[in-house]
């Protein structure tokens, strides 16, 4: 028998899936702090900015208005507020310093617990951990059903990542029924158990969930996550039949159809069952091949026809598996290309253009150029569109100095000394802006090279095994039916 | 019979080896697809061997997260530090503008009802229209959460002025539904700041009103 590549279950991705903490993404959205009551114009007018998503605009306008004391009645509010717009803007540490003086003082006991709250959430998709938790413990009532659930997964995913597995359980048991924050918080529950080692309980968890009815495609995508999960879970543990119940429960055209196809085809194999294996993977290698679980198939296709000794056709998708990799691979090139040189942060920006960071790109904006089928799953890590935001901050700083620069010369009451220093000050941040730029341009290529290379690692390896596979069979033939003959 | 099947088959493979070997040399040989590596990484993809130490690919999660968070910071800072000289210098622009006590600013504020769709106002100051602007959902979305819309600014001549509002929305019976307001205020002795509210305060039906803040 011709040993081809094994097709097991590989333990690296279900750890993968249950090292994978979810919060929905739309969690990720804007910084909405009720700011009851307010009446002050002038902090009503910067509100309207930053509501806009012109944060910069809303924070100077709200500056200059405190600087020259506009401000009437309550200005410990208006600080607040401020600390608020710079929240909104992403800008967490002057946010938490203005909290810190002033959420202390007099306030209304929502006003300060949503403002601890939103520092909270932010400081935690900044990896601030710590920061974040001595945040949350700074809210003293229940934040009503459209926060309390959201502050309870973010306190819980925190814990977990802090390995306070028995805290993270407590805390997720909390999270109310009624909403779609009940099932992200069972999902997180069950990963919990899992890493706890109380895996029947888990299960039974998950199974709340991979059973649960659904309105909406968001909660459908968690549904097959857990089967997902589950699936490869019983695999990992031999129980193929049961895999096998799991997988067959998601949705066929779903987000995570093409792990499904996979780990049935996979189920299969492992009762020896090869006919039925080449059915799923027969199906998920007309997909995609810049898929993951697609170019998987391409090589399990080959294997389960090798094991039912069909060695032609064996060697024939083997062919058809080297042919994919390699286009892939020359794909996976000239989107390195398209990343190098600044080009793919303009191109982002340029899909993104004016003042608002606010917003978020869409896969239709990013899938038109070469890298964006690669770089699609970076867009979706807050890290890589934080730093891309980061950078389209500075370029509106930077569009801000050049008007102020041209400026200079037409305010008629600056004396020549203090026009001097402006200038000054102007074309030393400049400077440090471009500098700063340019090393966020640099963290940005670095994470998409990072993705591209470990794309190509992949297809590279699997190659190279395809090859040696149909090396195999050559020897193999030549062995047997050269005897033969 | 089986014999003849595998004599068949053998022959078949024969045939392709030449081919497939012959495809997989040259695939071997193009470096260029299967071996280039991706610019700046600064090493090639090796078939066998991964990229080099001083690769990015080799970086770490956690050393990626602390250059983030170094970044992030460094772009606060500066950031900060460019909205402190521009609310500076925008109040020296302002001052040169619209000179304090003759400034006018015009806020519209907005009372959330769910009977009444804003479409635009209309200013007219000394029966002149100055500013006439039509609402979208994102600015009434603003709104509703209690911003202010700035309206209209302007530099005005010392001396008593008029000021003349018209507001244009829609109601459940009636998709042309007007409120107008007028106000006199005088200019030339301090900032004048108005603020044209939006309520349904009179028996349900929207209305504009005036507040002067002093």
């Amino acid at each position: 028998m011709v040993r081809c590549v094994t097709v097991t279950v590989s333990r690296k991705f279900i750890l993968g899936l249950i090292s994978a903490l979810l919060l929905p993404m739309h969690a990720h959205g804007e910084v909405f702090i009720n700011w009851q009551g307010l009446q002050d114009p002038f902090v009503r007018d910067a509100l309207f900015d930053s509501y806009q998503g012109k944060h910069f605009n809303a924070i100077t306008r709200l500056q200059s208005a405190q600087k020259t004391g506009l401000i009437k009645g309550n200005p410990e509010r208006a600080s607040l507020v401020l600390g608020g717009l710079y929240l909104a803007y992403g800008f967490h540490q002057e946010a938490a310093n203005i909290f810190e003086a002033f959420l202390a003082t007099d306030q209304p006991p929502e006003v300060r617990d949503e403002a601890w709250f939103y520092l909270a959430k932010t400081q935690y998709h900044r990896g601030h951990y710590e920061k974040a938790l001595q945040a949350l413990y700074k809210i003293r009532g229940n934040l009503g059903i459209s926060l309390q659930p959201e502050r309870y997964l973010i306190e819980a995913i925190i814990y977990m990542k802090q390995d306070r597995l028995d805290d993270a359980v407590k805390v997720l048991n909390k999270v109310d029924q009624r909403t779609n924050w009940w099932a992200y918080g069972r999902y997180n529950l069950a990963i919990a158990l899992f890493r706890l080692g109380k895996r029947q309980e888990a299960e039974t968890v998950l199974n709340q969930v991979g059973s649960m009815s659904v309105a909406d495609k968001e909660m459908q995508d968690l549904k097959d996550k857990a089967n997902l999960m589950q699936g490869f879970a019983s695999l990992e543990s031999g129980e193929s039949e049961k895999a096998k119940s799991y997988f067959k429960r998601l949705k066929l055209d779903g987000m995570h159809s093409n792990q499904g196809l996979l780990g049935l085809g996979r189920a299969y194999s492992a009762n020896n069952e090869h006919e039925k294996s080449l059915v799923p993977w027969l199906e998920l290698i007309d997909r995609n091949p810049s898929d993951s679980a697609v170019q998987d198939a391409l090589m399990a296709v080959p294997y389960a026809l090798g094991q039912m000794e069909a060695y032609k056709q064996s060697l024939e998708y083997y062919e058809k598996a080297m042919r994919l990799f390699q286009e892939e691979i020359k794909k996976i090139n000239t989107a390195a290309e398209a990343v190098g040189g600044g080009k793919l942060v303009e191109g982002l920006i340029r899909a993104q253009s004016g003042e608002s960071v606010s917003g978020l790109w869409t896969e239709k904006m990013v899938l038109n150029t070469p890298e964006g089928q690669y770089l699609w799953p970076l867009l979706t890590q807050y890290e890589f569109r934080e730093t891309l935001f980061n950078y389209q901050r500075l370029r509106v700083s930077l569009g801000k100095l050049e008007g102020w620069s041209a400026l200079l010369n037409t305010l008629q009451s600056l004396s020549d000394k203090r026009r001097a220093t402006y200038e000054t000050r102007i074309t030393q941040l400049q400077s440090q802006i471009l500098l700063a730029s340019e090393k966020l341009n640099h963290h940005l290529e670095s994470l998409a090279y990072d993705e591209l290379e470990r794309r190509k690692q992949r297809l590279v390896q699997y190659f190279n095994e395809a090859r040696f596979s149909v090396a195999q069979i050559y020897d193999y033939a030549a062995k047997r039916w050269g005897q033969t003959q | 019979m089986n014999n003849k099947i595998y004599v068949y088959l053998f022959i078949v493979i024969l045939t392709q080896v030449s081919v497939i070997s012959g495809q997989c040399w040259a695939q071997g040989a193009q470096s260029g697809a299967l071996q280039g590596s991706v610019p700046a990484v600064g090493t090639s993809v090796n078939t066998t061997a991964g990229t080099s130490a001083a690769s990015p690919a080799n970086k770490s999660a956690s050393e990626s997260l602390s250059a983030f968070r170094s970044l992030d910071q460094e772009t606060e800072l500066l950031v900060k530090e460019v909205m402190d000289l521009s609310s500076d210098l925008a109040i020296i622009q302002e001052e040169e503008d619209n000179p304090a006590n003759h400034q006018l600013l015009v806020l519209v504020t907005f009372d959330p009802t769910k009977l009444f769709a804003l479409d635009y106002i209309q200013l007219e100051v000394d029966n002149e229209i100055v500013a006439a602007y039509q609402y979208s959902e994102n600015d009434l979305q603003a709104l509703k959460r209690g911003a202010g819309h700035r309206l209209y600014v302007a530099n005005m001549p010392a001396g008593m002025h008029e000021l003349f509002a018209t507001m244009v929305g829609r109601i459940p019976r009636d998709p042309d539904y007007k409120s107008e307001v007028a106000y006199k205020f005088v200019s030339g002795v301090s900032r004048t700041v108005l603020e044209l509210n939006v309520s349904s305060k009179a028996k349900g039906f929207p209305i504009l009103a005036i507040k002067e803040w002093n």
